[in-house]
């Protein structure tokens, strides 16, 4: 028994691990037991033996060959995991096909309502953001959002300014009847010649697509400032917004609701359902600045095209004291679909055009309609500063002239005088050609031939107000619209998403249909 | 670069920083291997194995040993369950009687898989003696018997690479060695001459050191 507990140390013992206790111990056990010295001398032999074994070299490849390994053990690696991911699809098919199902239909939903979305299935205009940088001009800079309550003089103290430079900044406003008024909201300035528009756009009789993008198009093309007005017809009256964002207005779009503008310098609030034309056009000329180059659009459908041109043409050169316009183009055309058109552009005395205006838009049912004006105001005092100091400068020379004795002298200081009259009178006739632009307005008429089965009365607008009974009727007829415009929507947006709908609920049927037909032992050993 | 840059780099994937990190190990690793299969045909696939098996749980390593003990510890697993399997043998009851060509009753035969004790001492290398007397042992003694007297880890690294208690290394250690020495007293190869003094630092031609 002794000795298998001493055995049972003696490798400690080799090894030099004991504690003294136990050393003492084995010793003693050494020197009394010839056997387990003996086994002691044995374990010695062993280990120095098993400790005459050379160490081996590995391969000379042996690193090569283990990285070629692992780079392909990471390639497999990442192949797992598209794999583990592909079975983990599989597994939880369902979920997977309900979340992709709800998210194309959310997606498309979406994406089809949106302005993008829509002008490239040729439902709409989108808006076009300009964005410029004007350095050419020395007035101070108008910085962003210089005055944000600013009224309409502020707002046209912002115009002024807002063209000489800054950042300009674009501004889209969504109008709030529900989101669906995308009129686009531009401000803007162009570099350079600091040409600037303001535009006064839109009327969409529609009710319920009204105020879709279709504002702001025309004002914006040119990149300038552009106040955007949506007048939905019927449903809610939008107003402009006059917004000093770099002398810019932002024009909101309302509908239904009526409600205003978040964003605007002052905003417009609905002025009820049938009110709009002339009463609408007063407000937008009064926002206007004086010298402003005007030019409106209209498109009226019309019973006879032939006989609209021509009155047309009669009320454009008709003189009733403020002087005759004249018709700048005319032409007619037939449709595809058989319908006559007739497209005139005529230009007509400024004072004149909101009557002009009215009295086209008696020809028939207006369809849309549009304002622009154009500021002509920082063109303008530019050229007349720069006259200003060139005229100062022809009267030095005159001076000059006067005093000089000098033959030589004479003739040079005439040849400088000379081109100083030059540029003055290039700047004069830029000047009048500024001032005609203001003086006339031209207007852009689209005549179209109404659809013989159209029982649409044209709308009849009244601009004296509205009586207090005729107001709770509007209210009511504005609220229900309202939630009709709602319910369109919504079906649209539906709309939109149900083809695919349709597919994924075919296809899904179709695999579950499938799934079924296989035996059931496979699908039960899953 | 010293080591823990090395070990951070191989970690996020960099495999010419495992290159140069399997420089510094690969003698000891291929030696283990070596000793534990006794053929470089086995040591080459055991111990590219093992290396694959370091690099892909690398990230694993936080510290908490030295980068050679938890080298040990990865290796040594590798090395012991590639043996276990490929030293599974169709197993057979060496009690249950069988039935002969004629019906009788008798004890099964079963060939040692070892080979006999003659062939063992025609080999004149006494190298390959030990080296044959090694492979005899059970895996896990021939591991402790490695890892202690070839490869000259102390008892703690030894319990760390095992993972298992001190008590247990000391006592597989030396039913390791008593083993060992039965199968080469056997032999008759002790002489005289060879005398170990005990201790590792002693013995000629140990490969002992701590990494």
């Amino acid at each position: 028994m002794r000795c298998d507990d001493v055995r049972e140390l003696l490798s400690g013992y080799i090894d030099g691990t004991l504690d003294l206790d136990e050393r003492s111990w084995v010793e003693e056990h050494l020197r009394r037991c010839h056997e387990c010295a003996s086994e002691v001398a044995a374990l010695r032999t062993t280990l120095a033996l098993v400790q005459q074994l050379d160490e081996v070299e590995p391969p000379p490849d042996f690193r090569a060959k283990l990285r070629r390994r692992i780079l392909a053990e990471q390639r497999r690696e990442r192949r797992g995991f598209f794999a583990r991911f592909g079975r983990a699809l599989v597994t939880y098919r369902g979920a997977v096909a309900v979340a992709a199902t709800l998210a194309l239909a959310v997606g498309v939903g979406t994406a089809i309502q949106s302005p993008a979305a829509l002008a490239w299935l040729g439902l709409s205009k989108p808006t076009t953001v300009a964005v410029g940088q004007n350095s050419d001009m020395n007035q101070p800079t108008a910085p962003g959002l210089a005055d944000p309550k600013g009224k309409l003089p502020d707002g046209e103290k912002g115009l002024l300014s807002g063209t000489s430079g800054g950042n300009a900044q674009g501004v889209t406003d969504q109008g709030a009847g529900g989101g669906q008024t995308k009129d686009g909201i531009t401000v803007a300035d162009k570099a350079g010649n600091g040409e600037r528009q303001m535009g006064l756009t839109g009327v969409t009789p529609n009710a319920g697509s009204g105020g879709t993008a279709t504002t702001g198009g025309t004002g914006n093309q040119d990149g300038g400032q552009v106040v955007a007005t949506d007048v939905s017809r019927g449903t809610g009256t939008g107003i402009k917004a006059a917004a000093p964002t770099s002398g810019g207005t932002t024009g909101t779009g309302n509908e239904g609701a009526g409600s205003g503008p978040e964003t605007g310098g002052f905003g417009g609030t609905g002025l009820g359902g049938s009110l709009g034309g002339p009463a609408i056009d007063q407000d937008i000329m009064a926002v206007l600045p004086q010298k402003v180059g005007k030019r409106a659009s209209l498109q009226v459908e019309v019973r006879n095209v032939d006989e609209a041109v021509a009155k047309v043409s009669q009320l454009a050169e008709r003189d009733n004291g403020q002087g005759a316009g004249y018709v700048e183009s005319s032409n007619t055309y037939t449709d595809q679909t058989g319908l006559k058109h007739g497209t005139l552009t005529i230009k007509v005395p400024a004072e004149t055009l909101l009557d002009v205006l009215a009295q086209v838009e008696k020809l028939g049912t207006l369809k849309a309609k549009s304002i622009n004006g154009r500021d002509i105001v920082p063109d303008y005092t530019d050229a007349e500063a720069r006259l200003k100091v060139l005229k100062q400068q022809e009267s030095r020379y005159l001076e000059i002239v006067a005093k000089t004795k000098g033959v030589d002298e004479i003739i040079r200081l005439e040849n400088e005088l000379a081109a100083v009259r030059a540029k003055i009178e290039l700047l004069q006739g830029r000047i009048n050609a500024i001032k005609e632009t203001a003086a006339y307005s031209a207007i852009a008429i689209d005549l179209i031939q109404a659809p013989v089965t159209t029982g649409a009365a044209p709308a009849t607008n009244s601009s004296a107000g509205l009586s207090a009974g005729k107001e709770a009727g509007q209210a009511f007829m504005l609220t229900s619209r309202g939630l009709g415009v709602l319910a369109v929507r919504t079906a649209r947006s539906l709309g939109g998403a149900a083809p695919v709908l349709i597919i994924l609920a075919i296809l899904w049927v179709a695999y579950v249909i499938y799934t079924r037909m296989r035996p059931a032992r496979v699908r039960g050993r899953v | 670069m010293d080591e823990s840059e090395l070990i951070h780099r191989c970690q996020r994937g960099d495999v010419d920083a495992f290159d140069n990190l399997v420089r510094l190990f690969e003698k000891k690793v291929y030696n283990l291997a070596y000793r534990m299969s006794g053929n470089h045909e086995d040591a080459s696939d055991l111990s590219q194995e093992a290396f694959l098996r370091v690099f892909q749980s690398l990230k694993d390593f936080r510290g908490q040993s030295s980068f050679s003990t938890w080298l040990y510890r990865v290796v040594s697993n590798v090395c012991l369950d590639e043996l276990r399997q490929r030293g599974r043998r169709p197993t057979v009851s060496l009690d249950e009687p069988v039935a002969g060509d004629k019906g009788e009753v008798m004890q099964r035969q079963v060939p040692d898989p070892a080979p006999p004790p003659d062939e063992l001492a025609e080999r004149t290398e006494i190298r390959e003696v030990v080296q044959a007397g090694i492979e005899q042992l059970t895996e896990e003694y021939r591991m402790v018997i490695v890892l202690r007297d070839l490869q000259g880890l102390s008892y703690q690294e030894i319990a760390e690479a095992l993972d298992c208690s001190l008590g247990t290394v000391k006592s597989r250690l030396n039913r390791a060695r008593f083993a060992l020495k039965e199968k080469l007293s056997a032999l008759e190869l002790f002489s005289p001459n060879v005398v170990y003094t005990g201790g590792r630092s002693v013995a000629k031609g140990g490969h002992g050191g701590a990494l």
